[in-house]
């Protein structure tokens, strides 16, 4: 993917740029909100990271005017701050998604990965499937090698989200968000125990696993063995 | 650190007080000096008057030739009371006969001077220097009040006063309220002087515990004084004030002590993991485990941290919470959805009643966070086989939420302690988390205007948390 990092703290930004080429990245990046919102006008990017706070330009303002110029790349803000009416005035303002410093790497690059390579499904889609196993969004029924797999509401939707996003790994943090729409980190492992049950159900009674945990980073769901 | 008192507001406003009063009071002199005088003047004016006239009667009854008389008798009769042998006037009162060409008849009053005053009236007249003129008593006089009547025919008659007696009476009078004034202006200064100074040692003695308290006393107080005064009062209020530093001092060296155990062992942990690891790993797998769990040390300090900051920013009231309406019983049911898979690992009965339309206003991601808090905390100390009920319901306009277990519970007395901040109740911190999660829960419920309590459950513990009601129908 071409990605534009516009940030101005030099060593988080050569850490992430690093990060991103190891994963194959391309990687453009400036320190200058100005010359950021040029670029990010000019270039052809799949995501942009803009930090919030930047000399010159503000992160918010940049992606004002980018949405306004009908510039439509998927943005993820950074922050240093944790106060909600950011994040909520960071998406107001045009961006697809949020993190709030310090992050781990993993984190942004999961979410730079969900946002730049979000398929272009219809939305009429009537089924997910990853090699055997098969969702159907219209019954709700879940099915793998054929044998139907009975779900909890949560559950499906977890299985939902994951095959969504198959091939590419989610955090716990992401799962929270999205399959429950909470953004507080639970001090037990709640969302391990989710995953765990649905993996129960989906994996345990075959022979290769598909969902599988991703150590210190979160869940992937693929057929590859 | 003394105040010279001539720079002080005290001694400012003595002084200025002092002028004020005294001004006022040299008007009030001035007034009462005048009035008098002219009360004098108008009594010799009338004197006059009426001696000229019982002169003319004597004319107009009985001609020039008995007026003569009668002037001569009065002028005797002047110098026999005065016992004045000289050849200068005398008495308290002088007399002139004018004939029509301007010449003395009759009198004792200096022709010169009569010439100088040719017309008729009151008139105040000063002698000149070389006409001596001495009253009863001796005295020299030096200036008359002189009336002057005409007589028809061209003949005049002047009776004139010294007035020698009045003047020295305006003399006494007046060093009298010169005295008086400065008595006055004495007073005020040397009063605002006295008070101004006792003030100033209430100040200073503030200023001197001030002085102390910076110095690093902080257990100093400001001596409240004998008497219960406004100073009294400042003095109770700054010792106070004082206490609450002192209160808040003791819990920020509390907070900061247990940050630093809490983060110095992780942190130590942290350390003495990636350092094993260089001496000990022999693989890139086993790099990548120690990495991990290094990642894993590091998230869980800054959880802490974050935990922190949002606290304090809630307690400083710097984050401003959005009014959002949050739906009590879906709340509980989402959390429910989230722990319910855990509860059922642990062989938990969870669950969640409660009438609908049990609404709030305020901040979803913060109450979440405070009901994961209260559920986490379940979830960790309810044994197997136990329950937790979520219910929510209306009291009195107040929206409730309770957590209630069928764990160990929390002993009575303990029940305040931990909602302070790295409060635990087993001192060994063995178990996991970072003892922020109630004061976390106490911090949000505050901020939104509530109230969290713990109370027992017979067994167990129930959590209840209330809140200001937002009803339906409200905007």
């Amino acid at each position: 993917m071409n990605l534009l990092l516009i940030e101005d703290d030099a060593e988080t930004a050569s850490y992430l740029v690093r990060g991103f080429q190891e994963l194959g990245h391309v990687v453009d990046r400036c320190a200058d909100g100005r010359e950021g919102l040029l670029m990010a006008g000019a270039g052809q990017y799949d995501v942009l990271i803009v930090d919030r706070r930047l000399p010159g330009v503000d992160g918010l303002q940049i992606v004002k005017t980018l949405r306004g110029a009908g510039v439509a790349t998927p943005v993820l803000f950074l922050t240093t701050m944790t106060a909600i009416d950011d994040r909520v005035e960071g998406l107001a303002a045009g961006g697809d998604d949020y993190l709030v410093k310090p992050f781990s790497f993993e984190e942004l690059a999961a979410r730079v990965n969900a946002l730049g390579r979000r398929p272009p499904l219809p939305p009429q889609e009537t089924a997910l499937r990853v090699g055997p196993l098969e969702m159907d969004l219209v019954t709700r029924t879940v099915s793998r090698d054929g044998v139907k797999i009975e779900l909890q509401p949560v559950e499906f939707r977890l299985l939902e989200y994951l095959l969504r996003n198959r091939g590419r790994v989610v955090t716990r943090t992401m799962l929270m968000e999205r399959v429950w729409s909470f953004q507080f980190e639970p001090r037990t492992s709640v969302v391990e125990t989710n995953v765990s049950r649905l993996r129960a159900k989906i994996d345990k009674p075959f022979d290769h696993p598909l969902l599988r945990t991703v150590r210190g980073v979160g869940y992937v769901i693929d057929a590859t063995e | 650190m003394r105040t010279r008192l001539r720079h002080t507001t005290v001694f400012r406003l003595a002084f200025t007080y002092a002028v004020l009063f005294g001004v006022a009071v040299t008007a009030i002199f001035v007034a009462v000096f005048y009035a008098t005088q002219a009360q004098l003047r108008a009594q010799i004016d009338a004197g006059l008057r009426g001696e000229a006239d019982a002169l003319a009667l004597v004319y107009q009854a009985h001609g020039l030739e008995a007026l003569k008389d009668a002037v001569s008798e009065r002028v005797r009769a002047a110098r026999k009371l005065t016992g004045s042998r000289g050849p200068e006037d005398a008495g308290q009162r002088f007399y002139l006969l004018v004939g029509p060409q301007g010449e003395t008849l009759r009198g004792n009053l200096a022709v010169r001077l009569a010439g100088g005053a040719a017309a008729t009236g009151f008139a105040d007249i000063r002698l000149p220097d070389d006409v001596h003129v001495v009253d009863p008593a001796g005295d020299p006089v030096d200036s008359v009040r002189l009336h002057g009547l005409a007589l028809g025919q061209g003949y005049r008659l002047l009776v004139a006063q010294a007035l020698n007696e009045s003047q020295e009476l305006e003399r006494t009078l007046f060093a009298l309220l010169a005295a008086a004034l400065a008595a006055t202006l004495l007073i005020a200064s040397a009063g605002g002087f006295l008070m101004g100074r006792g003030v100033l040692r209430r100040i200073a003695a503030i200023s001197a515990t001030a002085g102390e308290i910076m110095g690093g006393d902080l257990s100093r107080r400001i001596p409240p004084g004998r008497r219960n005064d406004e100073f009294a009062e400042l003095a109770r209020r700054l010792n106070a004030m004082l206490e609450r530093i002192d209160a808040l001092m003791a819990s920020m060296r509390e907070v900061t002590d247990n940050i630093a155990h809490d983060l110095r062992t992780p942190l130590t942990r942290l350390r003495g993991r990636l350092e094993v690891t260089l001496l000990d790993a022999r693989d890139s797998a086993a790099y990548r485990e120690a990495m991990a769990e290094a990642i894993a040390d590091a998230d869980g300090l800054l959880r802490t941290f974050s935990a922190l900051l949002t606290m304090a920013q809630l307690h400083a009231g710097t984050r401003r919470l959005p009014e959002e309406r949050i739906v009590l019983p879906e709340l509980c049911a989402d959390m429910v959805d989230l722990y319910g898979a855990l509860a059922e690992e642990k062989s938990i009965d969870l669950q969640t009643a409660g009438s609908s339309g049990v609404t709030v206003r305020g901040d979803p991601e913060l109450l979440a966070q405070a009901l994961g808090n209260v559920l986490d905390n379940a979830l960790k100390y309810t044994p197997a086989g136990g329950r937790i009920r979520i219910s929510t319901g209306l009291a009195d306009g107040t929206a409730l939420v309770c957590v209630t277990d069928t764990g160990p519970g929390i002993p009575e007395q303990a029940r305040k302690r931990v909602f302070e901040r790295f409060v635990r109740l087993d001192a060994a911190r063995s178990e996991t988390g970072n003892g922020l999660g109630l004061a976390m829960v106490k911090s949000v419920v505050d901020a939104h205007g509530g109230e969290v309590v713990l109370m027992d459950a017979h067994p167990g513990l129930e959590v209840r948390i209330s809140l200001p009601s937002a009803p339906e129908g409200q905007p």
